[in-house]
């Protein structure tokens, strides 16, 4: 991944990991809430990681 | 839970472990590269396991449980956040080093930054940090194994012995066949961490609580609190930030994206052990909060793990607690295994440059012994929680990151920028971790991360960088796309 890709994609996942939980949904006593938006956030990072890898090997 | 349990349960997985260390030897071949990262020559699973069973310690089952039992959710986020990093470090920077450790055949990280400062010195100050700060990592595990026995055997096996055990299983792997014993015995301990885990938790979520569903809803009725994300920013990123350039700053994590041998194998590794590290962090969480639930009001925290193991039937503690047991020792290994590779390539090398590698093998076994007394030696003073301890040594690693960062992304990066940033503000770090200053309630990890990156740039930009500087980073980037790692 280029430099300048990886940074803004670290940027804007470190934003949404911060602010949802501390602005919108730190408050609610649910594993619905931040438990869930912890997992799903994380799991879509993974699923991104796995269609961008799958190009790996392919020569251009 | 009967002594007689843990010793046959420790036995038994021990004697496994061996068997595999041994079947490893056979494949094993002359050479430094072979003992110390396998020769290249690991295939994507055993590459993606033993890259989870490194990075997934005692402190997942132990420290972690214990801090979601005192601190609620934030645990998870902290955790994930850790993850989130990693996928996205792993995906950017593990061509790179993939790259460039194939092309001029380093073995340990230090190495690629002594190349591309073009100052041996750099890998000298880096390896000096890494020691310094993983010792105390280390014998986190030692001491989670510790409190593991002792806890679960209600003192019966002392804390000690769980040490001994635990260090000898893990020094016998790493001094017997090097990195291909340690990947192999790691990827049978990850899959042991997965199982028992995954058997674990389903059996505790229907035992205690009647099914998933009914236990989210007794969470939220009798612990609401935990589910709250509480944690205030200072604790959150004084905690995530170390973790979150683990995947770089740390030699035995860092060193695995040199073990693939093949660009499938590197992809396979960056998605196993993904899923992997998803799939460990909720179920520890989960184990956090049900012992919340099932076992509240305990002092210490690191404690509910063996607390909870007293409380299932006899088999299932047996198997939870090799899952642990394989955890911390895979990491250890893997740790002594890779500080020992710096020992011997970058601090012996660069005052005796002609060792042979027949020598720095035999180098490598004895710093493996000395490394394990001296985490021995730490585990007996037991101190303070075992979270704040791994965080601490992840802390102090940190002030490595711009310097590893910038190889390959700055072309003003210099030597003398990366020697300042990482011999300072380790210092200042350590001093402040040591000494216990927060200035304004923010985490030494924050200020010397700060400090290390304005001293790195700040350094740089009145050096002269390496004259090579522009087309090693040029070459590697065109490399990136002739094997296909990315278009353009």
């Amino acid at each position: 991944m280029k430099g300048i890709y990886f940074l803004v994609i670290l940027a804007l996942v470190t934003a949404v990991d911060i602010i949802v939980p501390y602005f919108f949904i730190g408050g609610i006593a649910s594993l619905a809430a931040c438990y869930l938006f912890w997992s799903a956030l994380t799991f879509a990072v993974i699923v991104f990681a796995i269609i961008y890898t799958s190009q790996w090997g392919r020569r251009s | 839970m009967k002594p007689l349990y843990v010793w046959i349960a420790m036995l038994g997985w021990t004697a496994i472990a061996l068997w595999i260390a041994a079947a490893a030897r056979k494949k094993m071949r002359p050479g430094a590269s072979e003992f110390f990262i396998g020769g290249r020559r690991l295939r994507g699973f055993v590459s993606g396991m033993t890259y989870a069973a490194t990075t997934y310690s005692a402190f997942m089952l132990v420290g972690l449980v214990g801090l979601t039992y005192r601190l609620g959710v934030g645990a998870l986020g902290f955790e994930m956040t850790y993850l989130i990093f990693t996928v996205l470090l792993l995906i950017t920077f593990g061509p790179r080093f993939w790259i460039v450790g194939n092309w001029y055949g380093h073995i340990t990280p230090p190495e690629l930054l002594a190349h591309r400062y073009k100052n041996q010195w750099v890998a000298v100050i880096a390896a000096a940090i890494s020691f310094f700060m993983l010792i105390p990592y280390a014998s986190a595990q030692l001491m989670g194994m510790g409190f593991l026995v002792d806890g679960i055997t209600g003192g019966s096996i002392p804390f000690m012995i769980g040490v001994f055990i635990m260090a000898g299983l893990s020094g016998f792997s790493a001094l017997y066949a090097g990195m291909r014993s340690v990947a192999w015995t790691d990827a049978f301990q990850a899959v042991t961490m997965m199982a028992t885990s995954i058997i674990a938790l389903l059996f505790t979520l229907y035992h205690f609580f009647g099914s998933p569903a009914m236990f989210a809803a007794e969470a939220a009725r009798k612990t609401p609190e935990l589910l709250k994300f509480t944690w205030t920013p200072e604790l959150f990123i004084g905690l995530s930030l170390p973790w979150a350039f683990f995947a770089l700053t740390n030699p035995q994590v860092s060193q695995r994206m040199y073990i693939p041998d093949s660009v499938v194998s590197l992809r396979r590794m960056v998605i196993y052990f993904s899923l992997f590290g998803f799939l460990y962090t909720i179920i520890s969480t989960l184990f956090g909060l049900e012992a919340a639930i099932v076992i509240p009001g305990l002092e210490n925290p690191d404690k509910a793990m063996p607390h909870l193991l007293g409380k299932v039937p006899v088999m299932l503690g047996v198997i939870i607690f090799v899952g642990i047991f394989a955890a911390a020792t895979s990491t250890l290994g893997s740790i002594i295994l890779t500080l020992s590779s710096l020992f011997a390539r970058d601090i012996a090398k660069h005052f005796y440059p002609e060792i042979p590698e027949n020598t720095e093998r035999w180098l490598g076994r004895i710093v493996i012994l000395l490394l394990l007394g001296a985490c021995i030696v730490f585990a007996w003073f037991q101190p303070g929680l075992i979270t704040v301890i791994s965080s601490m040594a992840s802390g102090g690693l940190l002030v490595m990151a711009p310097a590893i960062i910038a190889a390959f992304f700055w072309r003003r990066a210099t030597a003398a920028g990366a020697l300042v940033s990482m011999g300072l503000g380790g210092v200042i770090t350590a001093v402040m971790y040591l000494a216990n200053i927060y200035p304004l309630g923010w985490w030494p990890s924050v200020w010397g991360g700060a400090i290390t990156l304005l001293l790195f740039a700040g350094v740089s930009l009145v050096t002269t960088p390496p004259d090579d500087a522009d087309r090693f980073i040029s070459s590697v980037e065109r490399e990136l796309v002739a094997r296909g790692f990315r278009r353009h």
